[in-house]
């Protein structure tokens, strides 16, 4: 059985059925059959119908039909995940106003994504455009992996899609987009309807279906647009400071979703992610490229060992004074005590463990609110440690 | 209802939906069918045809009419503009942009009908107005009776008379020299009328070298050529053969020899040999198909002379009376006695009036009616003669030349090619955004001004000269266009710049044809103010001048054909093309 499957089924036995749905919801649609579709959309009903009541005695059962009736048609195999771009050296310099963005290389692979972070200004939609081909480098390669994109045409952009910070409006209703995008893309008739419905679906937009652009908020407009552009099954999506306008919940489970999306079975891709939200990119980032006045700092998130730790840093949130911390903390010798924003920030060698500093630290009387470990997070890359 | 059928056609003819090609459609059909209805009721009736020309608020209608078609535009668009598979780069497959542009192309083709349905509900309810062998009747009667209701004193000349004698005395060698004969236009442009004449009079003769029965009629077949027919427009003999017998109740006065006596005085009834409506005169160049259940006026001059010579009152009271009645029916004003008429016909076959006398009893006619108030003047009658003339112009050119009255083939191709180019520059304003098509709007404009400007300043006002100018800007600015795309402009600006070709090319075929036409056309274009003749020359009736006058109809597709390849094959790849390129 398909490892997700298994996921799937820990999912329901732990009574996380909202999840659970999300992602059944998911590989359903990698089967790419109509008649589950059906089964999924009515599941959908149920879950809503069940949720009221909160008893969801018969969604456990039927999901659990739809998930063996999904595994059957879930082809399994596991295949390396393919390169789909590679940029090296990659430039851009702007005449007017002299700024520019240097040697900046990478590798995206399918089931991917990049975070791409950092202040506002430094270059970040700049080099989404670049990825995405409708800016041109002044210097640098790019290579798409696809099989037919073909450099800075059409083609490519059909294939990439970039999902602006300001999403344009949509016109007339919404659901009527999705279905028109649906027609582009082989899908006619009810075929074209139950793929919209699923995309709905798993995005929770079904009860906003049919409103106009004008009649959902901002987050809902961000989670349409997302809808759209997975109709479009991209090879490469580029979405510049998405989470913008979504609400704590809403950024992560998003994310999450995207991230298992693009890991899909039948239509993997990878996503380039540019947001300020730097805490929410990194927790579904396999890496992240920290831009400041255009120079690139790299952190790969996804393989420890590559990981080379120099210093341990901390930030510290609390009703303190700073030197009762620098008192408090003297004795781990700190490196540095900085206070920027309402936290400290204190890094230590890196011999100095989360557990050595909660230690210190109980001990003293300082009203401390929060502690992050951040010597793994580009976070500290924002501050002149 | 409506909600179901719009996601069928959306779930299954998505471009039929994006378009919003049925009700867009259905619209425009409704708006045409309420344009034609409109013109319908437009027509007033029997006085209206009278007037010179048939419809008098021409200005009005085409005011309306690019009203409502704009309003529809703007509509459209509007709705049209909701979803751009260019915008987010959907994948187009093979046949996408023509299915594309054929839908965008009738819908603007139905938009802009409005003036021609309304012109042809009017058309239409003018020409029922009149069944055609009511026509006929009306101008045999019209012709007959104005032999005795004399007006243009010429017509009763000796020298008038229908010389059928000489025509039945012809030896057939010499009328097979005349049917080699071509038939021209003059050095000033104007139909050699001698040469008309030569026809029409010895249709006769013509009809036996041909071998052609005797109700076979011989007509002048024309054609018309773009931008006028002054120059160059050759004629041909053609056949048709005849109908039925004319309807006019001609008993009693049917089969009677002419009078073999030739009177010696100067005016007489005897001499009458005209029609008074010679459908040659109806509008220069148009066709003489008069049927032949008309009277010639050869048989006029015999139903008339057997008339006087057996002194058939009763035929000609019949005759005088149904006229009457027919100017009643129509509303065209007159005031006659057909009891004095009559008598003045039998007073006297030969006219005793004076030459002075007659015109100055008709001209003070004239010249004392006020409007409304028609006196009895010296002959006793007063027809509206103008009105009458219109009235038959009129209706004969709604029965004979419908469709060219309406615009014919040029007027057709015409709208094509108008409607092709709106359609093109819609598909080429998807292809690079509002934002392009709206700065190109502004800055065509703009050159508009300029060009205005330097007209002004230039004092420029010969067609030729300012053809050349706006063909020149007009290149400029297609060059620039491609030069933008090519050497790659500012992406934005080279999307503008792209736009203003692609309408810049509408101009570009148009005026290289009209300039060599104007060229080959018009000798007064050879010469300049100082009368000095250009480089550029095509002689009347050369090769090259008849090949461009004769073809009209044929360039004009060439035309639309060479500005669709330019566009298709040219324009619409470089729009794509823009569209994926990165910007600079």
């Amino acid at each position: 059985m398909h490892p997700k499957i298994i996921e799937i089924r820990d999912f329901i036995k732990g009574k996380d059925y909202s999840l659970a749905l999300r992602r059944i919801t998911d590989v359903t649609i990698d089967t790419e059959d109509l008649s589950l579709f059906k089964k999924c959309l009515a599941l959908h009903d149920l879950y809503e119908k069940e949720h009221k009541q909160d008893l969801y005695t018969n969604f456990a059962i039927e999901s659990n039909n739809l998930l063996n009736d999904v595994a059957k048609k879930l082809p399994f195999h596991k295949t390396d995940a393919q390169v789909i771009i590679s940029f090296s050296k990659l430039g851009k310099t702007y005449s007017k106003g002299g700024f520019a963005i240097n040697n900046i290389d990478g590798t995206l692979h399918e089931g991917e994504i990049i975070g791409l972070v950092g202040e506002n200004g430094n270059g970040k939609t700049t080099l989404l455009r670049m990825l995405g081909g409708s800016l041109l480098p002044s210097i640098g390669n790019i290579s798409y992996h696809f099989t037919k994109a073909v450099k800075h045409s059409y083609q490519l952009n059909s294939d990439v899609v970039f999902v602006p910070q300001r999403i344009p409006s949509w016109q007339g209703k919404l659901y009527d987009n999705l279905l028109f995008t649906n027609s582009f893309y082989g899908r006619n008739g009810e075929t074209n309807v139950l793929w919209a419905e699923m995309m709905l679906a798993l995005l929770g937009l079904r009860p906003f279906r049919d409103m106009n652009w004008s009649q959902i908020s901002s987050g809902y407009k961000t989670r349409f647009e997302i809808a759209r552009v997975l109709l479009q099954k991209p090879r490469m999506l580029l979405l510049d400071e998405p989470l913008a306008n979504l609400d704590i919940f809403a950024q992560q489970t998003i994310l999450q979703d995207l991230k298992y999306r693009s890991q899909s079975i039948t239509a993997p891709f990878g996503i380039f992610l540019s947001s300020q939200q730097l805490y929410e990119v990194e927790k579904v980032s396999d890496a992240v490229i920290f831009l400041k006045d255009g120079v690139p700092k790299y952190q790969k998130l996804s393989d420890n060992e590559a990981l080379v730790q120099v210093q341990s840093v901390f930030e510290i949130e609390g009703n303190i004074a700073k030197i009762a911390l620098d008192n408090a903390l003297e004795i781990l010798n700190p490196t540095s005590i900085k206070y920027n924003g309402g936290v400290f920030v204190v890094v230590f060698d890196k011999t100095i463990g989360m557990n050595e500093l909660l230690s210190v630290l109980a001990k003293s009387s300082l009203q401390i609110l929060s502690i992050r470990d951040i010597s793994r997070s580009s976070r500290r890359f924002f501050e002149s440690l | 209802m409506l909600k179901k059928l719009n996601k069928y056609i959306l779930t299954h003819f998505p471009l039929l939906w994006n378009t919003k090609f049925i009700p867009a459609v259905a619209i425009a059909l409704l708006l045409n069918l309420f344009m034609l209805l409109l013109g319908v009721l437009n027509f007033s009736g029997y006085v209206e045809l009278q007037l010179y020309t048939l419809y008098m608020n021409e200005q009005t209608l085409v005011l309306l009419s690019i009203i409502v078609s704009l309003l529809f535009f703007i509509i459209w668009l509007s709705r049209y503009a909701r979803n751009n598979a260019f915008t987010n780069f959907y994948p187009l497959k093979k046949g996408y942009l023509v299915k594309e542009f054929l839908l965008v192309l009738a819908i603007v083709l139905l938009n802009m009908c409005y003036y021609f349905s309304f012109k042809l509900g009017y058309f239409i309810s003018a020409n029922a107005a009149l069944s055609t062998k009511e026509v006929i009747n009306f101008e045999n009667e019209t012709n007959l009776a104005m032999m005795f209701l004399p007006h243009v004193n010429s017509s009763y000349e000796k020298s008038s008379k229908c010389k059928l004698e000489e025509l039945n005395s012809m030896s057939e060698s010499n009328v097979e020299e005349l049917s080699k004969r071509q038939f021209f236009y003059n050095d000033n442009g104007a139909v050699d009328t001698s040469l008309t004449n030569f026809i029409l009079q010895y249709e006769d003769s013509i009809r036996k070298v041909f071998k052609l029965p005797k109700k076979a009629k011989v007509f002048i077949n024309g054609s018309n050529f773009f931008p006028n027919r002054r120059y160059g427009d050759n004629h041909d003999i053609a056949i048709v053969e005849t109908a039925a017998e004319a309807a006019i109740d001609d008993s009693g006065i049917k089969n009677q020899q002419l009078p073999k006596q030739i009177y010696n005085e100067e005016y007489s009834y005897y001499y009458y040999c005209q029609q008074y409506f010679n459908y040659d005169n109806i509008e220069n160049g148009m066709v003489n198909t008069r049927d032949s259940n008309i009277y010639s006026r050869q048989k006029i001059n015999a139903l008339g002379a057997q008339i006087l010579l057996k002194k058939d009152s009763l035929a000609l009271k019949k005759l005088l009376t149904n006229f009457k009645r027919s100017l009643d029916k129509y509303n065209i004003i007159h005031y006659f006695d057909e009891q004095a008429a009559i008598k003045l016909a039998f007073r006297d076959s030969i006219w005793n009036y004076s030459r002075e006398e007659f015109i100055g009893a008709f001209n003070e006619y004239i010249s004392d009616a006020p409007s409304g108030d028609y006196k009895k003047n010296n002959t006793g009658y007063y027809i509206n003669f103008s009105g009458l003339n219109n009235f038959y112009n009129n209706i004969w050119k709604l029965k004979l030349k419908f469709w060219n009255y309406l615009g014919g083939v040029l007027m057709l191709l015409g709208l094509l090619y108008f409607g092709v180019s709106i359609a093109f520059s819609i598909l080429i304003y998807r292809l690079t955004g509002l934002r392009a098509f709206l700065v190109a709007v502004i800055y065509a404009g703009i050159i508009s001004l300029v060009i205005a400007l330097f007209l002004f300043l230039t004092k420029m006002v010969d067609p030729l000269n300012l053809s050349w100018s706006l063909l020149f800007f007009d290149g400029f600015i297609i060059v620039l266009g491609l030069l933008a795309v090519y050497k790659k402009f500012i992406k934005q600006w080279a999307k503008v710049l792209l736009n203003l070709a692609a309408v810049a090319a509408v101009l570009f075929w148009i005026l290289l044809y009209g300039i060599i036409l104007a060229l080959s056309e018009s000798s007064e274009v050879f010469y300049n103010d100082r009368g000095v003749e250009n480089a550029f020359s095509i002689q009347n009736y050369s090769n090259i001048n008849l090949l461009l006058a004769q073809n009209d109809t044929i360039f004009f597709f060439i035309l639309l054909f060479l500005y669709f390849c330019t566009v298709w094959f040219f324009y619409i790849p470089l729009a794509k093309k823009l569209k994926g390129n990165p910007e600079e």
